[in-house]
């Protein structure tokens, strides 16, 4: 922003008011003072207004010289002091300003006196005098007057002296007291910028908010307005974007700054009028006599002519409030708060299409949608950018981003014509031979090969030197290739090898070669193969087409079988495998890394060869230990281990891998790994009644305590115990295990610290534990265990998404609501889980969920709809669908509630006949078989059916399987 | 910048330094003061108002009993903005209207006095207990602070937030374009920003409510990147509601940097504090 100039707006200027004010007493002369003296007195005053600051002093000395004893030394002293300060003579400035203060300790002048003292004595900048600036400050401070101006300065030297404690005592004082004066305006932007450059966040939001309030800042807003704005520009070139923000956040809109500046304005304007009305009548007195009249309205006049310059500068900035969109967007984008930052962008290009910044904000809205890889709204405005600024430097830039960006989304056809568009628009382009080459690389992209062949020769013909032919000339190669044209093939292939031999493509165009030959019946064939690629990978084994190469060269020896004799044919196996472990560990992509270890896997296990089969996984755990190859290899290592009799050594290899991983838990193959380690432990089945329980968990613990060493830490912890909770498991020790999870579910405070499988487990416990606490007439228990589960199942929902537990969360959430009874809430959740993700594992869960949510909210006709719709679909069969006729029995007795007579009774029928139904069709499902039953007993005994109510309730009560349903044990009770 | 006397060095001891300031700088102050020309003045509930005229209520600080003086001669209010301002509207935006209230009325009756002082902190409070009064439906209310506000500010007309009541005021069995067609209009450069930025918000919430959720975003930004000095706590509400949006759209560490900014900007409040604990829940 060019128009608000910093040097009209010194950040010193409104400091200067102070000194400047102070020369109003000089003025008016006393009546008892010699004439000559006067003169000095004008000529003095002339002379600090012209700035002859010294000239100023040496009248001044003259004055002082030649004093009466009715003179007023004290502000004589002073003001020399002053002149010497502004004159840069700081030794002569702290000897005169000392010397008002020895003239009058207390007097009026005394406080900005010490002021002068420790200013002079700062910039003379001698360390041994450091101690008498601290004491003339301090004592310049305690006069609330100057508490901001003199505070600042001591604070920022205590801390240069390294007495941090005081200096916070300082800092504190300054922040907390009124902003009123100009001086204390200025001092608060220092504040401002003190607490920016440290980033001290929290307290410079604060800060701003309170200043803006404050008298000092609304008088002078215009004038505070652009200091700010130039700390924030300051800030932004620093990079400290986040204190740069809230700087720019805290500006009031050019029209507030205005209006507020405009009362601000006529208040001062008035104060002044009514000022100088006072000064006149003291004009004739003695100077002794004065008030600090003409002082302040000398420091009135300065700010309001100050104040003036600065609201006519922002009355000239009519797009000063798209100029501060346009810092706010920028800060946002640098911190990556990219839809924020969009919204800044995009008002300022639409709301203010005239300000100087709509260009750059057009620009960087197209980028920040790049960064998002939103590439329709980048093509959109990228379009709207090219003809609204076709002049524009960057326009190329553009275009190129938004082509760049169609080709990574994949709209081959947008590509294609995109890119045709370029070339038609910009003819005298560097950049033809990229536009040319994206055509075809888009056509070769939709498989239109010839075409893309065509297109990509005349490129190479007509920029023979572009940095672009060798990636034209490869994929001629591969659309051939893929085109299944031999022996254009051939040609392309060696055209692309004769030119760029030791190429980026030249592994890849190899093994196409290899690959054709490969497919050939011809023995001659396969040993050409092994040899042209044994060949290349001798002196190119990092190429990055190695891995497919190295199969390829697996794939040919398996397939030789040629031989008769053993030994060779034995040999070719060996090479094989040779070939394929080479490729698992080249560095090549997981689809190649996979195919040649399952190619190894399957000749080791041909060869029964099972130390080597675990050592190769054993090794691919190792150096893979965070991938889904990695995870296959734990299995294997176990199973070989295991079959080797040395399932201990499996155990430690396991827990060897999970020691960088055991204490994150957003790593969720660690439960994996450690299921995988339990089993290496567990006896075989027909074992595991004699197994020695107590020595199998102190060898887990053993191996839990090695992988977690040096790492204690809650989530370290809570594995641990999830892993003896799955040796508790394997051994069917079920009630231990229960008690092993349930101990993490209580004992773990904080959410974060558990992986989202943990996460699911724990908030199902405590939801469980919740709810019997609740039958068991524990309230606060209750309550504080089922925030301990929504909080579980929040973090689930909100930081793990994409995990497979995921659903657990919103289905959790929503059945805790459903204990708060809050049913708005839970059918909000479970709707929004259905509708969002109807591919969700839980979903007959949250299904059942909305449909108990349904009925809580007393919405009966949608609840029966959906109900019907469950029980009618064969994904919810089972334990749902039995639920779901609870529910359609419940809706039919609440509509009973609500009819009389004949029509209550067919309700209740009704609902009779789901219960019916329930306890007949669900009897694998005590829990719900025996609801079944419970509610045809309350249904027929309303019904006044008493004999079938008492032979419901016998047989609930006498069923064994029954019996232990909390409705069996109700109905034993009664 | 650099700052006088302080290296790079040197400012590294600030980052310890300035850490517990704010635990003592707003200590001082603290109680609320009209602050006059001469630097003369009086505690707040040792004045009533009449007319354009202060009647001072007993003999304080060398006012005498029923001593009239105008308003025009008093400069601002000094102290600190009463915390009972932010957390009433932390309690507002978090959809608990009353609670807010409860905080707000004292204050707002204490205040009241001050009313056409420069700088005053009445004003934010009748805004928002307005807003508050408006959620409860009670339109009296509503009108009569509505009167208050637009005599107590110079412009001259109804006060921009009289139309944000009637707009909230709406019942609910209204169209629902028809309401957010009356909220989006008072979202503009013209009224003061407080203004624009509560009708913003209640126009993303509205749009929240019926799954509109990419235009709900929109407006929720809108208060803290279009107008920021509509209020910090109004900005902290703002970004709560926006996070959850993002990170509902897999947009995690954006929706992480909102929450960071909400529980800065509505420290304090109840409003913070759920943003505190939804940040802590996503990190």
């Amino acid at each position: 922003m060019a128009t608000l100039k910093p040097k009209f707006f010194s950040k010193h200027l409104l400091g200067a008011i102070f000194f400047a004010s102070s020369v109003g007493p000089l003025v008016a002369q006393s009546s008892g003072e010699p004439a000559n003296l006067a003169v000095l007195f004008t000529q003095a005053e002339e002379a600090f207004a012209a700035k002859n600051y010294l000239d100023a002093a040496a009248k001044l000395e003259a004055i002082i010289k030649g004093a009466t004893p009715n003179s007023p030394m004290e502000m004589l002293h002073f003001n020399a002091g002053l002149a010497y300060l502004l004159g840069e003579q700081y030794e002569k400035a702290e000897a005169a300003f000392t010397e008002a203060v020895k003239v009058n300790p207390k007097g009026q002048y005394s406080s900005r006196a010490y002021l002068g003292i420790g200013r002079a004595i700062i910039a003379e900048n001698k360390p041994e005098k450091l101690e008498r600036a601290i004491e003339a400050l301090r004592i310049a401070a305690a006069d609330p007057q100057f508490r901001s101006e003199a505070g600042l300065t001591l604070g920022q030297v205590y801390i240069k002296a390294g007495r941090q404690e005081e200096a916070l005592q300082v800092f504190s004082s300054l922040m907390g007291s009124d902003v009123r004066t100009p001086q204390q305006t200025n001092a608060a932007v220092e504040v401002v910028g003190l607490l920016a450059e440290t980033n001290q966040m929290d307290q410079l939001v604060a800060y701003l908010d309170r200043l803006i309030n404050q008298s000092g800042v609304r008088n002078a807003i215009s004038w505070y307005a652009n200091q700010i704005i130039v700390r924030g520009d300051q800030l932004v070139e620093a990079e400290n974007y986040d204190a740069a923000l809230a700087v720019y956040r805290s500006i009031p809109p050019r029209r507030q700054i205005l209006d507020t500046q405009n009362l601000a304005l006529a208040d001062q304007r008035k104060e002044l009028a009514a000022l100088k009305v006072r000064a006149t009548a003291e004009e004739k007195g003695p100077i002794e006599k004065r008030s600090a009249t003409t002082e302040r309205i000398g420091e009135l006049e300065s700010a309001i002519a100050l104040t003036e310059k600065a609201m006519a500068a922002i009355q000239a900035k009519e797009d000063l409030d798209a100029a501060l969109l346009m810092r706010r967007g920028r800060c946002l984008y640098y911190l990556n708060r990219y839809e924020e930052a969009l919204v800044c962008f995009q008002t300022l290009r639409t709301d203010h299409p005239n300000a100087s910044d709509v260009q750059t904000a057009s620009y960087s809205e197209i980028f920040v949608y790049n960064q998002l890889k939103n590439t329709e709204e980048m093509q959109r405005l990228a379009t709207e950018f090219l003809k609204n600024h076709p002049n524009a430097k960057n326009v190329e830039q553009i275009a190129t981003l938004a082509g760049d960006g169609l080709a990574r989304a994949q709209k081959w056809p947008e590509v294609q014509k995109f890119y045709q568009d370029l070339e038609t628009k910009f003819p005298q382009s560097k950049n033809l031979d990229r536009y040319s080459f994206f055509q075809g690389v888009a056509l070769f992209q939709q498989r239109k090969f010839p075409e893309a062949i065509s297109h990509l020769q005349k490129l190479v013909q007509k920029f023979p030197t572009s940095p672009l032919v060798e990636d034209s000339l490869y994929r001629i190669a591969m659309a051939n290739f893929l085109s299944n044209e031999y022996k254009k093939t051939l040609e392309s292939s060696a055209d692309y090898l004769k030119k760029f031999p030791d190429g980026r493509y030249a592994g890849d165009v190899r093994y196409r070669l290899a690959f054709i030959n490969f497919s050939d019946p011809d023995p001659a064939a396969a040993d050409k193969v092994i040899k042209d690629l044994t060949s290349f990978l001798a002196s190119n084994p990092n190429d990055p087409a190695a891995g497919s190469m190295y199969s390829l060269l697996g794939d040919t020896y398996s397939q030789k079988k040629t031989s008769k004799d053993s030994k060779e044919m034995a040999s070719f196996q060996n090479k094989a495998l040779e070939a394929y472990v080479k490729a698992v560990w080249s560095r090549s992509t997981e689809d190649v890394v996979r195919y040649a270890l399952e190619s190894a896997t399957s000749i080791l296990q041909a060869k029964k060869d099972w130390k080597a089969l675990g050592d190769l996984h054993a090794d691919v755990l190792q150096r893979m230990p965070n991938t889904d190859i990695g995870l296959i290899s734990a299995t294997w290592v176990a199973k070989m281990k295991v079959r080797e009799g040395k399932g201990a050594e499996a155990a430690d290899l396991l827990a060897e891998s999970l020691k960088s991983t055991l204490g994150d838990p957003s790593n969720e193959s660690v439960e994996f790994l450690i299921d995988e380690l339990v089993k290496t432990l567990v006896p075989p089945r027909n074992k595991i009644a004699e197994a020695n329980v107590d020595a199998l968990f102190t060898q887990l613990d053993e191996i839990m305590k090695k992988a977690a060493a040096g790492q204690s830490n809650p989530t370290t912890f809570a594995r641990t115990t999830y892993a003896r909770a799955r040796l508790a498991q394997m051994l069917r020790l079920t009630d231990r295990s229960d008690l092993y999870l349930k101990g993490i579910a209580m004992n773990s405070e904080d959410p974060s610290a558990l992986s989202p499988a943990l996460l699911a487990v724990s908030g199902e416990i405590l939801l469980k534990e919740s709810q019997q606490d609740q039958k068991d007439n524990k309230p606060d228990e209750a309550k504080t265990k089922l925030e301990k589960a929504q909080a579980m199942f929040q973090r689930l929902s909100d930081r793990y998404k994409e995990s497979m537990f995921a659903d657990a969360g919103p289905v959790g959430l929503g059945r805790v609501a459903m204990v708060n009874k809050d049913y708005e809430t839970a059918f909000r959740i479970f709707d929004d889980a259905i509708t969002n993700n109807a591919a969700m594992s839980r979903f007959n869960e949250a299904t059942l969920g909305k449909l108990e949510a349904l009925t809580g909210l007393g919405k009966y006709e949608e609840a029966e709809k959906l109900a019907l719709e469950i029980v009618g679909d064969r994904q919810f069969r089972g334990e749902t669908a039995g639920k779901a006729y609870l529910v359609l029995a419940q809706v039919y007795r609440k509509k009973a509630a609500n009819l009389a007579g004949g029509d209550q009774q067919e309700a209740l029928k009704k609902a009779h006949a789901y219960y019916q139904r329930v306890y007949t069709a669900y009897r694998a499902f005590p829990e719900v078989c025996a609801e079944g039953y419970w509610g045809a007993y309350e249904v027929a005994t309303e019904l006044g059916e008493t004999q079938i109510a008492t032979e419901t309730l016998e047989v609930l009560k006498t069923n064994s399987k029954l019996q232990q349903t909390a409705r069996g044990k109700q109905a034993q009770a009664l | 910048m650099k700052i006088p006397f302080i290296s790079r060095g040197s400012a590294g001891f600030l980052t310890a330094l300035v850490m517990s300031i704010f635990s003592i700088a707003f200590a001082q102050e603290a109680q609320n003061r009209i602050i006059f020309e001469g630097n003369r003045s009086l505690p707040l509930d040792q004045v009533t108002v009449n007319g354009d005229n202060f009647v001072v209520k007993s003999d304080t600080d060398g006012f005498k009993k029923g001593q009239t003086f105008p308003i025009a001669l008093a400069s601002y209010v000094s102290g600190e903005k009463p915390a009972v301002v932010n957390e009433s509207i932390g309690l507002l935006m978090l959809g608990k209207p009353i609670d807010g209230l409860l905080l707000l009325e004292p204050m707002l009756e204490l205040h009241k006095v001050t009313a056409k002082i420069p700088g005053n902190y009445w004003l934010e409070a009748a805004r928002a207990a307005l807003v508050a009064n408006a959620f409860n439906g009670s339109s009296s209310k509503v009108e009569a602070l509505a009167a208050e506000i637009a005599e107590a500010t110079p412009a001259p007309g109804e006060d921009p937030a009289a139309a944000l009541g009637k707009a909230l005021l709406m019942p609910s069995s209204s169209k629902l374009e028809d309401r957010l067609a009356a909220l989006e209009s008072l979202v503009n450069d013209t009224n003061p920003p407080v203004v624009s930025a509560y009708a913003s918000f209640f126009h993303g919430n509205l749009l929240k409510r019926v799954k509109r959720d990419k235009e709900a975003l929109h407006s929720f930004l809108k208060v803290s990147c279009l107008y920021p000095t509509g209020g910090r706590v109004l900005n902290g509400a703002a970004e709560l509601q926006a996070s959850e949006i993002l990170n509902s759209m897999n947009r995690r560490e954006e929706a992480v940097a909102l929450l960071q900014s909400a529980v800065r900007e509505a420290k304090n409040t109840a409003a913070g504090a759920e943003a505190d604990k939804r940040l802590k829940s996503l990190q």
